[in-house]
């Protein structure tokens, strides 16, 4: 493909953007058929909470978080409180906070570019960007930069499907409500699978009993918040057996 | 509905996510070199996914039918069916499916008359 691109003449740079966009668009064609579903359901269930159905879409185009998003929503028909919300959403997208690690010397550029490239970095993002190697440099960067904006565009795409069905269909789908515990379930899966071993499973169940007797209503902030404290004392711990 | 609420939640959430994702842009060093945080970045977020199920089942009523017995059920099938396969789509529609079935279905309150 780049020897191709390098036999384009140089008087013409519409066509070598062209290809790169059409590149990004064939990468990133595998998460556009996730990510209509999924945006779908996140736009069908917040259309249940009963708001204008331009709402829905517009967090998506401003959150890009997808179980982020699934999780608010049930904290949203709770009514639980926007400091609330902006914690759990940033535990939550704890995860991604290696994430651009590797991507900190493929992401130099302008300053809005990045700052769009950086709200961008979904799982997804991230795991198309880094599992093939980077393109040459002077298409990486718009590489990188048409798929970030390619997936965000699936995502408000799917949302606003999910959002007009769920408001013009009147039918109730009596068990949809089961979609976010099926999502974490699947995350969970997923995590189990790439950390290959219980620990940090033990460790949640522990957490979490105490604060589901006690405090029901702000059980997943405590229960994390212990979750990690136990972490620290298990590596701690670790560190201090390998010592001795 | 109240519009000003769900703003500052869509302002807030956008603000959060961008603080996890823009972490490294500003402080790779330190945490290259933290063993701790890279600890943390390894496994919390398998006991956060696990907790967020117990979020969405805690309100589950398991002393009156159903039992939270449809709930039982399908996240055992998720999980099994997505240990296999390892295909999101398919987990969670038929995942979803199942738990649409067996809800309104006497089948499992009769099962235990």
């Amino acid at each position: 493909m780049s020897s191709e691109a390098n036999a384009i003449p140089s008087e013409l740079p519409d066509a070598s953007a062209n290809s790169t966009f059409t590149n990004a668009l064939k990468c990133s064609l595998p998460i556009f058929f996730g990510y209509i579903p999924f945006g779908f359901t996140c736009g069908f269930l917040f259309q249940r909470l009963g708001y204008d159905v331009f709402v829905g879409p517009l967090m998506s185009l401003f959150v890009l978080a997808g179980s982020a998003q699934i999780l608010a929503i049930t904290l949203i028909a709770a009514q639980a409180s926007i400091l609330d919300i902006a914690l759990t959403t940033f535990l939550i997208n704890l995860r991604h906070i290696f994430y651009g690690l590797s991507l900190l010397e493929r992401y130099q550029c302008g300053i809005l570019k990045k700052l769009y490239m950086i709200f961008g970095l979904t799982d997804e993002t991230y795991s198309l960007l880094t599992s093939s190697p980077p393109r040459e440099k002077s298409q990486d960067l718009n590489h990188c930069f048409y798929v970030t904006a390619l997936i965000h565009s699936y995502w408000i795409m799917g949302t606003i499907l999910g959002s007009y069905c769920g408001a013009s269909l009147s039918l109730d789908l009596p068990g949809i409500e089961f979609v976010p515990t099926a999502i974490f379930v699947i995350l969970t899966i997923e995590q189990a699978a790439n950390v290959q071993t219980i620990t940090p499973f033990v460790i949640a169940l522990l957490a979490a009993i105490i604060p589901l007797i006690l405090f029901p209503k702000n059980m997943l902030f405590i229960a994390i918040a212990l979750s990690a404290g136990m972490l620290i004392i298990h590596k701690i711990w670790e560190t201090r057996k390998l010592c001795n | 509905m109240q519009l000003a609420y769900i703003f500052g939640v869509i302002g807030a959430m956008s603000l959060a996510t961008f603080c996890t994702r823009a972490v490294p842009f500003f402080a790779a060093e330190k945490m290259k070199d933290n063993a701790l945080i890279r600890h943390l970045g390894k496994f919390l977020p398998a006991s956060i996914m696990f907790l967020l199920i117990v979020h969405c089942i805690k309100e589950t009523p398991i002393r009156s039918v159903p039992y939270g017995i449809p709930e039982f059920i399908a996240i055992t099938y998720i999980s099994i069916i997505h240990a296999y396969k390892r295909n999101t789509l398919l987990s969670l529609l038929t995942g979803t499916l199942l738990y649409m079935i067996l809800l309104p279905n006497d089948f499992v309150i009769n099962f235990f008359k």
